[in-house]
């Protein structure tokens, strides 16, 4: 069966125009997502992963500037929409949470002010309702005694309290889309994965789908339908998890792959990508990994490589990504 | 109560400069309240009549006595009582209490008992003193003792007392005593029937009186009346005005009316001028961009005009006055505020939970509203609480120059700038009007002190940056 996408992100390009120069934070970024599905974006720091999820939300700062692209939405390209029908997506159609819990609730209002204000900002209720709700949604999160929490302010929670109370409020509205942008990389291991584990149980619940963004591939192993790979503003690998992790035809992916360990297979040492994500104002010439590639060669300085569907749903940015087809059989 | 509000609270109140700045502004704000308790604005001429505007301080002129004495005789009363008054208002002197008699012996026994009635600490004595002349008298037979009292001050009631008791074998004692005793009663008393009795006396109209009647040489005159003297320098008379007087007007009710223009200057100045610096200063610092590029050079442009001349130049188009000068703080008085505002705002435009609260589709006025000012605003409360101080030393400064409160406002600066002249005191004794400066510059600088304690505490507490 074909499904039709709910959210189409077509050919994004955002640009930042700061003092130094033109930042090309996203450029060119390609994905779909459906119904109920779980998209994991993943990459290293300042490969645009957060810059992609605000230009859906229309959210950035005035240097940023989305200048080419579609992002089309239930039908309706968000980037033709007034701000006011922009306000009515946030929260109440697509909502998002973030990476610091400790820093996104507002310290001046009880966690039941700032959840009761997305309701009433986006339901037609009245104040003794919305606390209901309120309370009802701390419950459904895993916030124990929610009737007492309701009434603490921020800092009398624990961080992985503060990010159920944070979902609770992404919730609120019953978004058919959430993006979850690294929610559990200010958190440790054992609550991380209590946030997962969460996370799952309320998206099969409100039947929405997730984009979740992060750096760790154990998350996207964990949560994700199906990936996107992001190197340098650009998407580099994307298709289905297994496909992704099984096989992998980027050697970005490939790298990143290589960099968990794993206790099934024997390893001396784990292996790292070698150099730095480059410097957003000087983004070497032809692939932009290739500096970093161990398979680079004289075509990849010179020619950047398209984006091929290199079996049905998997797609690679690589002149030979053929090669690590072999590397797998070896 | 919240628990949160509590421990706040509990926290506030710990702070020393919370508790003297708390309580000095309670102590101010009870003076203010209670002011036409403490200090009535009654016309001190005719304490029956208000004076119409109690800002307005009310000036003892000496120019309203009225009845212009129309024999020689009494004009040689009021002559001599007046110059006595005005001697003894300045100085007790012990000498003069013999020419004081002589007054009082000139004066009827009505008019005497009238002045004596109209004060009331001595009513008490004065009735004790009579009972007991009474009951002497009774003692020694007489029949009907109070037609002789009403008269009990003068030669007549000596007569009265020795023709009463004529024929009495103890008239000789009585006699003696009530004449030895009725002299030391005026003699303690006089300075002070003096001076409450005859408070302001119109020495002016007494010289051209006396002159006129009396034909009295000039030289004694000016010894005792020193004409245009009286009217501007600073007079201490604690009996009657508690803080001195100074130009005509009493320093306790400046103090205390003052205490009222003081809230007023701090409080209307301090709303309306971070009114509009959160105005301005939230929009640029919100908004950004090229809004914020326009508002903050408007900003520059005013800071970079000094205050007391841009004070002037507005005051020659709108006039001198209290009101002009508020108008010219409000105008000159934003800046500090947008600019704290605005710095705030760009700190905690970056927070995460404005970007959430986006994120949830709030509104952008509702952002700035809920999200944004609560989180900003106590460093402009703090700010606001120290200004309020330092308006009234400005305000006074303003007020020293000439384009403040007019002349007799109810205003400490205005009281100050009186006693400017008098600074320096009088040949050979510096601190002889002290009082003119002390009292309403220590007014001033215990409620400056007193919102900078203020400041202080709430930013210990409230300052989010500084909570722990
Ligand atoms: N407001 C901004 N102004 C200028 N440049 C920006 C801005 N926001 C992001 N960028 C640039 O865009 C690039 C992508 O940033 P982005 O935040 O999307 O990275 P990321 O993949 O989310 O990384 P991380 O894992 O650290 O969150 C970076 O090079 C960053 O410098
Ligand atoms: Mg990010």
């Amino acid at each position: 069966m074909e499904k039709q996408p709910i959210l189409r992100v077509e050919n994004l390009k955002t640009y930042f125009y700061t003092e130094d120069g033109v930042v090309k934070a996203v450029d060119g970024v390609t994905f779909d997502l459906y119904e109920g599905e779980t998209l994991g974006i993943v990459g290293e720091s300042g490969s645009g992963k957060s810059v992609t999820s605000l230009s859906i939300m229309r959210l950035l700062d005035e240097k940023g500037k989305i200048v080419d692209g579609k992002i089309i939405f239930k039908g309706k390209n968000l980037l033709e929409l007034s701000e006011a029908e922009m306000r009515k997506i946030r929260g109440n159609e697509i909502a998002m949470i973030f990476q610091e819990p400790m820093v996104a609730l507002n310290p001046v209002y009880t966690i039941g002010d700032q959840i009761m204000e997305a309701i009433m900002l986006h339901q037609n209720v009245g104040e003794s309702k919305a606390r209901e709700i309120a309370i009802d949604l701390l419950r459904k999160v895993g916030i124990p005694e929610p009737e007492k929490r309701v009434d603490q302010y921020p800092h009398q929670l624990s961080g992985g309290m503060r990010q159920r109370a944070m979902i609770a409020m992404a919730l609120s509205c019953r978004p058919s889309i959430l993006i979850a942008d690294e929610p559990t990389t200010a958190l440790d291991v054992t609550i991380q994965a209590q946030i997962l584990d969460l996370m799952k149980e309320l998206q099969k619940e409100y039947g929405m789908a997730l984009i979740m963004i992060t750096h760790d591939m154990g998350v996207i192993a964990e949560m994700a339908d199906r990936v996107v790979v992001m190197y340098a503003g650009r998407v580099v690998e994307y298709g289905e998890v297994h496909e992704i992790f099984k096989k992998p035809r980027h050697p970005y992916t490939y790298g990143l792959l290589s960099s968990i360990p794993r206790l099934d297979v024997e390893q001396e040492k784990l292996k790292s990508i070698p150099g730095t994500v480059p410097d957003p104002l000087s983004f070497p010439s032809g692939c932009k990994f290739h500096p970093r590639c161990e398979f680079a060669q004289e075509r990849c300085k010179n020619e950047e490589p398209e984006l091929v569907e290199v079996e049905p749903g998997h797609f690679s940015r690589c002149f030979f990504w053929e090669k690590l087809k072999e590397l797998e059989v070896k | 109560m919240r628990v949160e509000t509590k421990r706040t609270l509990k926290r506030f109140f710990r702070n020393p400069s919370a508790i003297i700045g708390v309580s000095l502004l309670i102590f101010f704000t009870v003076v203010a309240i209670a002011a036409p308790l403490l200090a009535p604005p009654l016309n001190p001429m005719d304490p029956s009549r208000k004076v119409h505007d109690p800002f307005t301080m009310p000036k003892v002129t000496w120019k309203q006595e009225p009845v212009p004495p129309t024999s020689k005789a009494d004009a040689e009363k009021a002559f001599i009582a007046k110059g006595i008054a005005k001697m003894l208002y300045e100085k007790e002197k012990e000498d003069l209490v013999p020419l004081a008699l002589k007054v009082v012996e000139n004066l009827s026994s009505e008019e005497l008992y009238r002045v004596y009635a109209k004060v009331s600490p001595l009513k008490s004595k004065i009735k004790e003193y009579l009972k007991t002349v009474k009951d002497k008298l009774k003692k020694a037979g007489l029949e009907n003792p109070d037609t002789y009292i009403n008269s009990f001050m003068t030669n007549d009631f000596l007569l009265a007392c020795k023709k009463a008791l004529e024929g009495d074998e103890n008239f000789p004692q009585v006699l003696k005593s009530l004449a030895s005793e009725i002299p030391n009663l005026r003699k303690t008393y006089l300075i002070k029937i003096f001076k409450e009795g005859f408070p302001y006396l119109d020495y002016d109209h007494a010289i051209s009186v006396s002159k006129e009647f009396l034909k009295v040489d000039g030289n004694v005159i000016d010894f005792l009346m020193e004409k245009g003297y009286i009217k501007r320098k600073p007079i201490r008379c604690v009996d009657y005005h508690i803080f001195g007087m100074i130009d005509g007007r009493d320093i306790f009710y400046g103090v205390v009316w003052g205490t009222r223009t003081a809230f007023r200057i701090g409080l209307i100045v301090t709303f309306f001028a971070t009114l509009i610096g959160l105005f301005i200063g939230s929009i640029s610092g919100y908004y950004g961009g090229w809004i914020d590029e326009v508002l903050m050079r408007i900003t520059d442009v005013f800071l970079s005009i000094p205050f007391l001349v841009a004070a002037i130049v507005l005051t020659t188009f709108l006039g001198t006055g209290l009101d002009k000068v508020m108008i010219a703080m409000v105008i000159f008085g934003w800046m500090g505020t947008a600019r704290l505002i605005r710095g705030n705002i760009l700190q905690v435009k970056e927070e995460q939970f404005i970007l959430a609260a986006k994120a949830l589709g709030v509104r952008d006025y509702l952002i700035i509203m809920r999200h944004v000012i609560p989180n900003t605003i106590f460093p402009v409360v703090i700010q606001a609480s120290m200004r309020m101080g330092s308006l009234v030393i400005t305000a006074a400064a303003l007020s020293f120059l000439g384009l403040g409160a007019p002349t007799g406002y109810a205003d400490w600066g205005s009281l100050l700038n009186y006693s400017r002249n008098w600074l320096l005191g009088a040949q050979g004794d510096v601190f002889k009007y002290w009082f003119a400066l002390v009292y309403p510059g220590t007014a001033m600088v215990l409620f400056v002190l007193a919102w900078n304690l203020l400041g202080d505490a709430l930013r210990d507490t409230f300052d989010p940056r500084l909570r722990g």
